[in-house]
This record gives C-alpha cells, structure tokens and sequence, in this order.
C-alpha cells in the first residue's frame, strides 16, 4: 500500500535543494497557487524549468533533495508530495 | 556472512591456524563440521522463495558471481528505461526556431519538456520526421527515453524557449 508525505518549501533567489526526503515511487512538486512569480526547478548546477503559481510536475526521484529550486521572487512558496 | 565459522575450527583445533596438526582425528572432526557448515548454507540457500526469480533465459557471466553482476546491470538497464526512480536531476533550456531541431545530447531516464511560459504560441514536440504534439506557453509533457536528443523541437515562429527537466543518465 502507497504511504505519502507531504510539505513546503519557501524559497528565495539562489537555488537550494529540497529537504532531504527518500521516495521509493515518485514525486509531485507545486508551485503554490499564492505565488506572485515563478518557481524554477532542476538539478544542482541549473534550475531553468519553471512552474507558474498552480502549475505541478511529477517525477520519480529516490529523494526529493535531487531537485534544486528557486523562485524569480524571494518568498515563492513549492509545495511536495512523497508517493513511497 | 562466512560460509565457515573459523572460530569454531580454531578452537577444535588450535594448531589448525598454522597448519600444524597435531591429532588427525580433531581434524577429522573440524572438516566434518566444515561440510556440515556448508550444507546448511546449501540448504537455507535452496529454501530461499524463488517467486521473485522469474527470468526465462540463461544469465550468463561464466559463474555465479558473474552471473550476479549481470543480473545487477539489469537492474541498472531497468532504471535507465525508466522503470524506478532516479537519483539525478539535470535542467536545461534551449531556444527554437520554426525548423525542427534536436534538443541537446543527454542522457537520461526520463526527460520533461515544457514550452516557456513566456513563449507567444506553441512549441511542436516529436520526433526527427515529424512534429505534432503541441505545448502551449507554459505546457508539459513527460517522456520517458534515453537520450534527450531524440526529441525535436520547433516552434510556431522563431525565438521560442524550449525548457526540460530530466533524470537518471
């Protein structure tokens, strides 16, 4: 049976990689709907793929620290979801 | 786990360590108890539930060991197709004109592709031939493939930004 975990995540400027959370399935990650800007996601050298307030992304991670993120305005908000 | 308690033939036989056998019938008695060790682990290994071994042709790699290696690099194939998660995530983006062009060699598990946002109408994602799937600013499309230069990109006019996600490679 599917365990989940859940969280968020403020964001500033400088990409910082997501808490440190093992995933054995896949991954959800949203840029929260109150957001007044984009969320950028990647990995630890760029983060180009954006993601506009509301937008979502799945992904099959073994953690969620892989992803590196950072919002075009300090205060973006990218909510998670750990599918194990 | 060793197969063979050292320890316990030691002290069977402490000259045994140095090869120096003193009574033929303790050691007689240590090999016993060695074969004894090595079919119980013959045994457990032999219970061991074969449910989960369900591959239908020979593994190869010349002897057991190698065969495990094998059967470790299947492993390995299964991630890079895609089937389980990654430990790597790469980002990207790439600018595209109204001709159709690869997107940059990387190897991957799994790449996400994103038209920009920003972009002013639709970006056509497919393959060498042909470039049908369309993203509207801001759309996405997950692909599961090995390398992301087998997607072409083009967009509805010259100037649009291709972004993309990808992991495992």
């Amino acid at each position: 049976m599917a365990s989940f975990a859940g969280g968020q995540v403020t964001l500033t400027t400088a990409g910082v990689p997501l808490p440190s959370v093992a995933a054995t399935k896949e991954i959800f990650v949203q840029a929260d709907f109150t957001n007044t800007s984009n969320v950028l996601i990647g990995g630890s050298a760029t983060q180009d793929f954006k993601l506009q307030p509301g937008d979502a992304l799945w992904i099959e991670l073994s953690n969620l620290s892989a992803l590196w993120a950072k919002s075009t305005v300090a205060g973006g908000k990218l909510n998670y979801i750990i599918v194990n | 786990m060793p197969i063979v308690d050292r320890s316990k033939l030691i002290a069977l036989e402490p000259n045994l360590e140095n090869r120096q056998v003193a009574d033929p019938e303790l050691l007689q008695t240590a090999i016993t108890h060695l074969f004894d060790v090595m079919d119980l682990h013959k045994d457990q290994a032999a219970a061991h539930d074969a449910a989960n071994l369900t591959y239908t042709g020979p593994v190869g790699g010349g002897t057991v060991a190698g065969a495990v290696g094998n059967l470790d690099v299947r492993v390995g194939t299964l991630e890079s197709m895609g089937l389980g998660p990654s430990a790597t995530v790469a980002s990207g983006a790439a600018m595209v004109g109204a001709t159709a062009s690869p997107l940059p060699q990387a190897t991957c598990a799994e790449a996400v592709i994103q038209a920009d946002p920003a972009n002013g109408g639709y970006v056509h994602v497919g393959s060498a031939t042909m470039q049908m799937y369309q993203l509207g600013p801001g759309e996405a499309v997950n692909l599961k493939i090995s390398n992301l230069s087998t997607i072409y990109v083009r967009g509805a006019a010259d100037g649009y930004l291709v972004n993309y996600l990808t992991r495992g490679g």
